[in-house]
């Protein structure tokens, strides 16, 4: 044993580690991606126009005079029907497939992941060559047979924007509600139905109290998507008459441009989605919606008896309405060479799949742009993500969890706010980035950094830290130990981050709208201009081929991760 | 192979008002000395072996392992760099690596030839009997070997100290057994400092060399299993090594106390000088029942036994033993009594208990 | 015309890449007429450049392709490097890069002449006068009185209607008739400059009320582009409507049931400008490109695509000369106040 006089060595070896840079320099990332484009929002909303300085005049004329007052309504009023209607679509739809022996449920499951996938504003687009008043389809089918001046559907209405937006939002209820059921234990309802209770009135007095923190869940997600649309009421609302407050903020940005007023003007929808984010984490409590597929062993499936098929039928209509109908559309229309004259014989043709794919250059850039723009966002979210997670969930420094909020602060902000933002910060000295692809990456990476927060969060903290520090008591840093024991572990996760986030900016439109320059153009906003200029078979081409990318990544996605991953929802 | 001198370690959660979970603790561990950390749960023994691990920083006091001080309230050697290797309660083994990568992970950290890496890999397996298994991975093996890989992991890289933290609390009764001889024979063969946590005393009795029982962030008593079992300190030793009758006593004399009207002697292992009272432990295993034979007079006998009286509350069956529990004017006890003693509930009973077991400690 | 004389013809004021002695420098002597040598001398020195980049609002991309393959053709050696987006997202790009001291732009072909009054007060353009300006109509000839920019493009506002549905209406007072109800579809004036500048017009003509509230009573559907009406008409959601010239030309050659009505209550000429940027990275090329637009190659090339050809003599799509047809054109000065001032009527008349 050493004697007590021997002099003791203090060890200090091991206090250089570089793991802080990379932490440090993904929460630098995070600021510049977050706070700078929020805070120059702010900061522009008080900026007098002229001079620069400080005022709260922009508030009061955006606030103030009544044009601009009634799209605040008028949003308000969408967004509540829009939630309402896919919340009371969604729920029974969710109970069917998760907890009965409905036939065919999944068949109906694949159905309702290509709705998640359909960018609400192309359902919107094959929605009008179908149902407007007087040239929709159905519209003429219906008068063809009734002999009537024209068909009995107009989508150009508030009821046909509800009717769209609700469609593409029921996977939202879908997903929450779903999930929340295949967490009930059977018992539960077992312990009803041996007091004597119905089917039904179990379903009442049980199962629907028990899910309907999902179904609240749900009914906040659809508000806020609803709220921050752009595409859907751009097309189907004006026409209807109707302003909406996306569609007033475009206007902001048209000749001549009043910066200030839409920063002023978008800073209440912030503070709304806030709230309502914060209602739906009080409703939540703490409870995490995840499915895992036939977790909490087997379940009893309630069975319909002669009511399966009537059923089928009804919860047939909604993909019927979200997806097979429009696709359709779509693919009638991209596969005519005039569309006004129909996929009749003679006028059918591959011409505008040529023509998009090899011999319009723009359009073409245009799909390269999307994808690689969405590449680039999805790995770059998907790494901060996960720095940003693992230094939150390992609490590598004091305050570190607030990192996590600073990850999903951009939730917060409606995507075309958030452009607008983004367009503020980042289109002058020092930082030039308009008109860069970068402006376009940075945005997207900004609007999805929240899914794959969410996503990565919950997986880190379900790795047990003792794999970790196994490997360090054997020698290895911080960092080689994320290296080599974390992130092997959590390859599925960061996979279905990619995913969760290359998906919806793909097909991204409200904040590319206002960022997009001639030469950094995407599939989405082509759209929309060719839309503008009236050419729908380019509109119903390129939307196809978004479509049929997205559902190739979707399925291999499926196949790699498991039917689950797109159902992993945040807290 | 190192002594860890523990001095005065210090570390409370949630800022410094919060309670301690260690609380100034001082603790000597020898050169190749098995010592367990005893305790119930909330004792502080887990925070004292992350605080030995360097995965903690304490508040105040130091951890010196030979003579390099590795942890002070000022700077922490990371875990990385201290040469301690850590047995986890769930194994930790990887499961994206086979069972060959997980041992040689640590080997391949220092840098090694691939053929030491290989060879010593392949010896730690074959001393624990996994050569077999050396391509499979942890998803395909029993909690028993997974643990034993872990144990493989931590030896290979011929680390100072080991530190194990409940070890075998996840493995079932009869593989408990198998890696209490495992991890004996590791300690023969290299003689390494060991630190073993765990809740469950007899597992400590076993295992360890000497025992530190912990009770909210300090040391209630240091010694060997002989010692904290003959000689506790106080009535919570007492009682959580072993189980024991606590009986509230007052202390009249020297070696006298005043229980129920009767006058017991008992064995004073401190010296108690101060009248008032204190807490008599009697094991139940050192009580018998006595056949009073009409005799009913309670409390110190010249034959060197205390005698008291009480009725059966309840008697259990047990096949190799009678359980009692019988009330004392108030105070309930437990008597282990052979099977044949068969007194009815109801009934009065008189015990009779060597002064020997009639131990007392201070008050707690 | 006097006021040209007031601008000092350095080589300073002439911009990037001018030295003294080049074309530009001697253009500059003679107040920036074009003549022939003019042209050859721009050319020789264009070809050394190599290439010219043309951001354009006007006509569709496949269009102005072919203008740009025109432009090659009869300047072989000369790449052209085309952006065609919508005016507002160009404008909004340049003003950007003009910020930020980045010059990529050489010709800038806007749809609103509105910009080109901003980008002037900027001195971000520099003067040029292409030959043959005598060739087109004589109102918009020097468009601006300094020759910073020069017409670019005429389009029509006129009605466009389904002659299978309605015989053609004569006026644009025929859209108030209440026989009309629920046949009309038009644009917003907010979201697009062509539709803005027939409102000032019809606005200027007829009065607010005297028009938009009655037209207001027969429902038209509101769209956000100014060809949504002929979009409209040609898919049979709608009947008639205001409409630009050219795409209804064009559908109508692709055969749908759509056809053009010039009223008889003037038809809404809407100029756009052209111009070539000061700081032009490739300035000879840039105003040998310029000088194109008055050519009969460029007039028939327009002509080919259902435009206007900006010549007179170069026979128009629909055999109709501009002189010769009754127009009412909104001055810039006019239109800079009057589109927010309607743009706020409309949105009050029609709630959106």
């Amino acid at each position: 044993m050493a004697s007590v006089t021997a002099p003791r060595r203090v060890d200090r070896s091991g206090s250089f580690d570089p793991g802080p840079i990379f932490f440090i320099g993904a929460v630098v990332v995070l600021a510049i991606l977050v706070i700078v484009p929020i805070g120059w929002l702010l900061l522009i909303s008080l900026q007098h126009v002229e001079t620069g300085g400080f005022t709260l005049g922009n508030y009061v004329e955006a606030f103030t005079k009544s044009i601009y007052l009634r799209p605040i309504v008028n949003s308000f009023v969408l967004a509540t029907s829009v939630a309402t209607l896919a919340a009371l679509i969604g729920t029974p739809l969710a109970w069917l497939i998760a907890r009965t022996d409905m036939p065919g449920r999944s068949g109906l499951r694949a159905l309702i992941t290509a709705a998640f996938v359909t960018p609400s504003f192309i359902g919107a687009e094959a929605w009008i060559l179908l149902a407007a008043p007087n040239s929709g389809w159905i519209n003429r089918t219906i008068a063809s047979f009734t002999h009537a001046d024209h068909g009995p559907l107009n989508i150009f209405s508030l009821g046909g924007a509800i009717f769209v937006m609700a469609l593409y939002n029921v996977p939202y209820t879908f997903t929450f509600v779903a999930g929340g059921l295949e967490l009930i234990s059977v018992e539960l309802e077992d312990a009803s139905s041996t007091l004597g209770a119905s089917a039904w009135r179990t379903m009442r007095s049980i199962t629907l109290p028990l899910v309907m923190p999902a179904i609240v869940a749900g009914f906040i997600m659809s508000f806020l998507e609803a709220l921050a649309e752009f595409g859907t009421p751009a097309f189907l609302l004006i026409p209807a008459r109707t302003q909406v407050v996306t569609t007033q903020l475009y206007l902001f940005f048209q000749f001549p441009v009043r910066t200030e007023l839409a920063a002023a003007y978008a800073m209440p929808l912030i503070g709304v989605t806030l709230g309502l984010l914060l209602l739906q984490r009080r409703i939540l409590g703490r409870r995490k919606f995840t499915v895992v597929g036939g977790k909490g062993g087997k379940r009893r499936l309630v069975a319909l008896g002669p009511w399966r098929w009537p059923l089928l039928a009804a919860a047939l209509a909604v993909p019927l309405c979200s997806v097979i109908l429009p696709y359709l559309a779509l693919l009638a229309t991209s596969l005519s060479r005039i569309w006004s004259q129909g996929p009749v014989p003679g006028n059918i043709t591959f011409y505008w799949y040529h023509w998009a794919l090899f011999e319009n250059a723009p359009t073409r850039l245009a799909i390269f742009h999307s994808l690689w723009y969405g590449a680039a966002a999805a790995t770059v979210a998907t790494t901060i993500a996960f720095l940003i997670a693992y230094t939150a969930n390992r609490k590598l420094f004091p305050g570190a969890q607030a990192l996590g909020i600073v990850c999903m602060a951009p939730f917060v902000v409606p995507g075309i706010v958030l452009a607008i933002g983004i367009y503020a910060a980042y289109s002058h000295p020092p930082l030039v980035l308009y008109g860069t692809a970068a402006i376009l990456i940075i945005a997207f990476t900004t609007r999805f950094l929240p899914i794959a927060y969410s996503n990565l969060n919950t997986m880190v903290a379900a790795i047990n830290t003792d794999l970790e520090n196994a490997a360090r008591t054997l020698g290895a840093t911080r960092l080689r130990a994320l290296r080599t024991i974390t992130a092997p572990l959590l390859r599925r996760g960061l996979l279905a981050s990619w995913l969760l986030v290359f998906i919806p900016a793909i097909r991204e439109l409200s904040s590319a709208i206002f960022l997009f320059t001639p030469r950094t153009a995407t599939m989405t906003t082509q759209i929309f201009d060719f839309t503008d200029a009236g050419n729908y078979e380019a509109v119903a081409t390129l939307a196809i081929i978004i479509l049929a990318i997205t559902l190739v990544i979707v399925s291999a996605a499926y196949r790699l991760l498991g039917r689950d991953f797109m159902e992993k929802t945040s807290t | 192979m190192a002594r860890i001198d523990i001095a005065g370690l210090t570390k409370s959660y949630a800022g410094k008002n919060a309670a301690r979970a260690v609380d100034g603790i001082d603790l000597a561990i020898a050169d190749g000395e098995v010592m367990a950390l005893v305790g119930p749960s909330g004792c502080g023994k887990t925070t004292t072996l992350q605080l030995l691990a360097g995965f903690l920083k304490p508040d105040a006091g130091t951890i010196t392992v030979g003579d390099r001080e590795v942890s002070s309230a000022k700077h922490v050697v990371p875990p990385e760099r201290r040469r301690m290797s850590l047995i986890f309660q769930s194994y930790a083994v990887w499961p994206h690596m086979t069972v060959f990568d997980n041992v040689a992970y640590g080997l391949r950290v220092m840098k090694l030839s691939r053929s030491e890496v290989e060879d010593r890999t392949r010896e730690v397996l074959r001393s624990v009997r996994m050569t077999d298994l050396a391509q499979r991975y942890p998803s395909e093996l029993s909690g028993g070997q997974q643990q034993r890989i872990a144990l493989a992991r931590a030896v290979v890289v011929k680390p100072e100290t080991l530190l194990l933290d409940e070890p075998l609390s996840n493995l079932d009764a009869n593989l408990r057994e198998e890696m209490r001889f495992e991890i004996r024979r590791i300690h023969e063969a290299t003689g390494i400092t060991m630190v073993y946590v765990t809740h469950d005393q007899t597992e400590a009795m076993v295992a360890a060399d000497r025992i530190a029982l912990m009770r909210a962030g300090k040391i209630a008593q240091v010694g060997t299993a002989h010692d904290i079992y003959e000689k506790p300190a106080s009535a919570f030793v007492a009682t959580f090594v072993g189980g024991t009758n606590t009986l509230p006593v007052t202390l009249v004399e020297p070696h006298i106390v005043e229980f129920g009207g009767a006058r017991l002697r008992v064995r004073d292992d401190f010296a108690a000088t101060a009248r008032g009272p204190v807490t008599l432990c009697i094991r139940p295993h050192a009580i018998e029942i006595a056949d009073a034979n009409g005799d009913t007079t309670v409390g110190y006998r010249e034959n060197g036994t205390n005698r008291i009286a009480g009725t059966v509350l309840r008697q259990t069956y047990l096949g190799d033993a009678r359980d009692y529990l019988i009330d004392l004017g108030g105070t309930q006890i437990r008597v282990a009594a052979p099977p044949s003693v068969d007194r009815t509930v109801g009934s009065t009973i008189h015990l009779d208990v060597p002064v020997e077991a009639c131990r007392i400690v201070p008050g707690d | 015309m006097t006021t040209r004389g007031t601008f000092v013809r350095s080589a300073a004021a002439l911009g990037a890449g001018v030295a003294a002695g080049s074309p530009i420098a001697s253009l500059a002597a003679r107040k920036n007429q074009v003549t022939d040598a003019d042209v050859s001398a721009l050319y020789a020195a264009a070809k050394k450049e190599g290439k010219v980049v043309w951001w354009t609002g006007h006509y569709t991309q496949a269009a102005a392709e072919k203008i740009a393959g025109a432009f090659k053709a009869k300047y072989p050696g000369i790449e052209v490097e085309l952006l065609r987006q919508t005016g507002q997202v160009l404008f909004q790009r340049l003003t950007q890069d003009l910020k930020s001291n980045v010059h990529q732009v050489d010709v800038f072909a806007s749809t609103d002449e509105a910009h080109m009054t901003i980008l002037k007060k900027q001195n971000t353009l520099a003067q040029f006068v292409p030959g043959d300006i005598d060739k087109i109509p004589k109102e918009y000839q020097h468009l601006d009185p300094e020759d910073t920019y020069q017409l670019g493009d005429i389009a029509l506002m006129l009605i466009n209607y389904n002659p299978k549905k309605l015989p053609a209406p004569r006026k644009w007072n025929d859209l108030l008739d209440p026989h009309m109800k629920d046949l009309i579809s038009m644009g917003h004036p907010g979201f697009s400059g062509y539709v803005g500048n027939w409102v000032v017009a019809m606005n200027d003509k007829y009065g607010w009320d005297n028009y938009f509230k009655k037209l207001a009573q027969n429902n038209p559907k509101i769209g956000r582009s100014v060809f949504d009406c002929t979009t409209d008409i040609v898919s049979g959601e709608r009947v008639v409507g205001p409409g630009a010239d050219s795409l209804a030309l064009e559908r109508k050659a692709a055969g749908n049931s759509i056809a053009i009505a010039f009223p008889e209550d003037d038809t809404i000429l809407v100029t756009a400008p052209v111009t070539v940027l000061k700081e032009a990275p490739h300035p000879n090329a840039a105003r040998l490109l310029m000088n194109f637009y008055y050519t009969k190659e460029y007039s028939q090339t327009a002509a080919s695509t259902f435009n206007l050809p900006l010549r007179l003599d170069v026979p128009s799509p629909t055999g109709v000369r501009i002189d010769r047809m009754r127009t009412y054109h909104v001055k810039i000065e006019r239109l800079l106040g009057g589109i927010p001032e309607v743009t706020a009527k409309w949105r009050e008349t029609f709630n959106v």
